[in-house]
């Protein structure tokens, strides 16, 4: 399904932004929400996996529904998962264009990765101090 | 013990009268903060030791040698760049700015991902701003334009606009309206006079058809505009016209979609044409707490807002070309100085993943998602927590922050200023 992606913050993850390392934060940033009527449409359910795919790179979040949320649009919080869709390309401002790419959704049973595993993709390495 | 009237350092409002207790050197109670606040104070994940990463393992190091490192790493580079500073004081600010110019380094901002946008449309056609004083004594229409002020500026409301008490008007919450046009039904939508649904990347077309009802040019305006129907334009646009004083709020929702500084260069425009009609100002709603303070610091020192490059000895601004984004998905930088902020959070992937393979350092109280990427951490005080500074509101009004915390690390003007004393000894600058 054709949607439009846009990111932007949340009280959960303005909440745990100053502990980017726990559950909370991680389960913030990784949860699409959608219209109902699309969740429908795409047979989701709450926590249902979702495959978003930018063309230049995909991603698996989870589901969630929101009447905040038009149809034909979706709703991920600011943060690695978000930043994976997002092109570098600047057109000469130096901002991204964050809030309103095209993408494909669809269910997945795929599995959803973890932060720690997209910061070892982009050649980090993570620091547990637990 | 108890601490009033302390400063709040997580977002641009900045308030003010947050009552900190103290007992056995930690914070133990926060009132008048709102839950972002709140967690930011209550917050103990901090870092307690400089570390460092060789050969994919990390170590405890002492501070001498984190500073010492970073000194090398920074004297040794062709093109460093000096990124983040908004969620630190403005003292620290001018002592980045001052590294930058030595090593002949890119410096820049978290502005340059929030309100860049905003500010290069002020440099074209002008800032008709107002304190948010007057705006909480005076403004009788709040518009709030692609923001979610309940979620991300939790007490904007409460301390100086629908919620506030006003000295002007008589029942404030009665007399103020309050107009909110988003692409999305947030909590700020629910609570508005009047909601103007947008559809993605169509702020311009409505702001512009907005201005064009102002102008009287109301026959040229087609049954809808991006979404939103020419009746209600036509109500938005009387509302503003009728007003004492209003005021135009705006958020990512202008600068991050298509168009960016000319989606706010229109709403200036729409600001000034309606000062023909009354009284009406505008504010960015700025994030981190010192974000404008890194704009304000930066112009007094180098001429430039942000994404200022030092590398051919004077201070040269292109925001596109010198700005961090950019710069580190060209992978340009050959190391990174990452202060007081978490690009690794916030940036898409390509400039990220630049930041694995060159040198990183980052001055921070706490691990984020950029610690990740980097040779060194080191840790300091927390601004606003356990180090005083000043700070700039998003109405540019500059506050003295107060630490409530003895600190047990050195503040980022401890470790800055002794980088910098180090890098000026190493070139000759005495």
């Amino acid at each position: 399904m054709r949607l439009v992606f846009n990111t932007g913050r949340t009280i959960r993850q303005g909440n745990s932004v100053e502990s980017k390392l726990s559950q909370e934060y991680e389960r913030e940033v990784s949860t699409a929400r959608l219209h109902p009527l699309d969740m429908l449409e795409l047979g989701l359910e709450n926590g249902d996996r979702l495959l978003i795919d930018a063309g230049r790179a995909s991603i698996v979040v989870r589901a969630e529904e929101s009447e905040e949320v038009e149809p034909g649009t979706l709703f991920l919080p600011l943060g690695p998962y978000a930043n994976h869709l997002i092109s570098e390309e600047t057109h000469c401002t130096g901002m991204p264009d964050y809030k309103s790419i095209e993408v494909e959704a669809e269910w997945t049973d795929r599995p959803q990765v973890k932060i720690t595993d997209l910061q070892k993709s982009l050649g980090g390495v993570p620091l547990d101090l637990s | 013990m108890i601490y009033h009237d302390v400063l709040c350092p997580f977002c641009a409002c900045l308030c003010d009268d947050i009552v900190v207790e103290v007992e056995d050197g930690r914070i133990v109670k926060v009132d008048n903060a709102c839950d972002l606040g709140t967690h930011k104070f209550m917050s103990d994940e901090k870092l307690r030791s400089p570390m460092r990463r060789e050969r994919g393992v990390w170590r405890e190091v002492g501070m001498e040698e984190a500073i010492s490192r970073t000194v090398e790493i920074l004297l040794d580079a062709d093109r460093p760049l000096l990124y983040g500073w908004s969620s630190t004081h403005v003292e620290a600010q001018g002592l980045g700015i001052r590294i930058a110019e030595v090593i002949g380094g890119v410096i820049d901002s978290t502005t340059s991902i929030c309100h860049g946008p905003s500010i290069l449309a002020i440099q074209e056609v002008g800032h008709p701003g107002s304190t948010l004083g007057q705006i909480k004594n005076r403004a009788d229409l709040v518009v709030y334009w692609g923001c979610n002020p309940i979620e991300a500026h939790p007490r904007h409301l409460s301390r100086y606009t629908t919620y506030a008490d006003g000295f002007f008007l008589n029942k404030a919450f009665r007399e103020r309206k309050l107009i909110v046009a988003d692409t999305r039904r947030t909590q700020s939508a629910r609570i508005a006079d009047e909601f103007l649904l947008v559809k993605h990347d169509a702020d311009y077309a409505i702001l512009g058809a907005i201005r064009a009802i102002v102008r009287g040019q109301t026959d040229m305006i087609p049954p809808s505009v991006g979404g939103v129907p020419k009746q209600q334009l036509l109500r938005v646009a009387e509302m503003c016209k009728k007003a004492k004083y209003g005021v135009f709020f705006f958020g990512m929702g202008l600068t991050q979609t298509a168009g960016k500084y000319k989606n706010v260069r229109n709403a200036i425009e729409l600001v000034i044409e309606l000062n023909r009609h009354t009284k009406f100002t505008l504010t960015p709603m700025r994030g981190h707490f010192n974000v404008y303070g890194f704009n304000e610091v930066c112009t007094w020192m180098t001429g430039y807002p942000y994404a200022v490059d030092y590398s051919r000895g004077l201070a040269f601004y292109n925001p596109g070309e010198t700005t961090a984004v950019d710069i580190l998905a060209r992978g340009e930088c050959d190391a990174c100085l990452v202060v007081a902020s978490d690009p690794a959070a916030h940036m898409p992937k390509k400039a990220v993943a630049h930041l694995s393979t060159i040198p990183v350092v980052q001055i921070d109280p706490q691990i984020n998602l950029t610690s990740a990427f980097c040779e060194l951490l080191i840790p300091v005080a927390t601004t606003g927590i356990d180090a005083e500074g000043s700070a700039y509101r998003m109405d540019g009004v500059p506050l003295r922050m107060k630490a409530v915390l003895k600190n047990v690390h050195p503040t980022d003007t401890d470790v800055l200023g002794e980088i910098y004393r180090r890098i000026r000894g190493a070139k000759g600058c005495g």
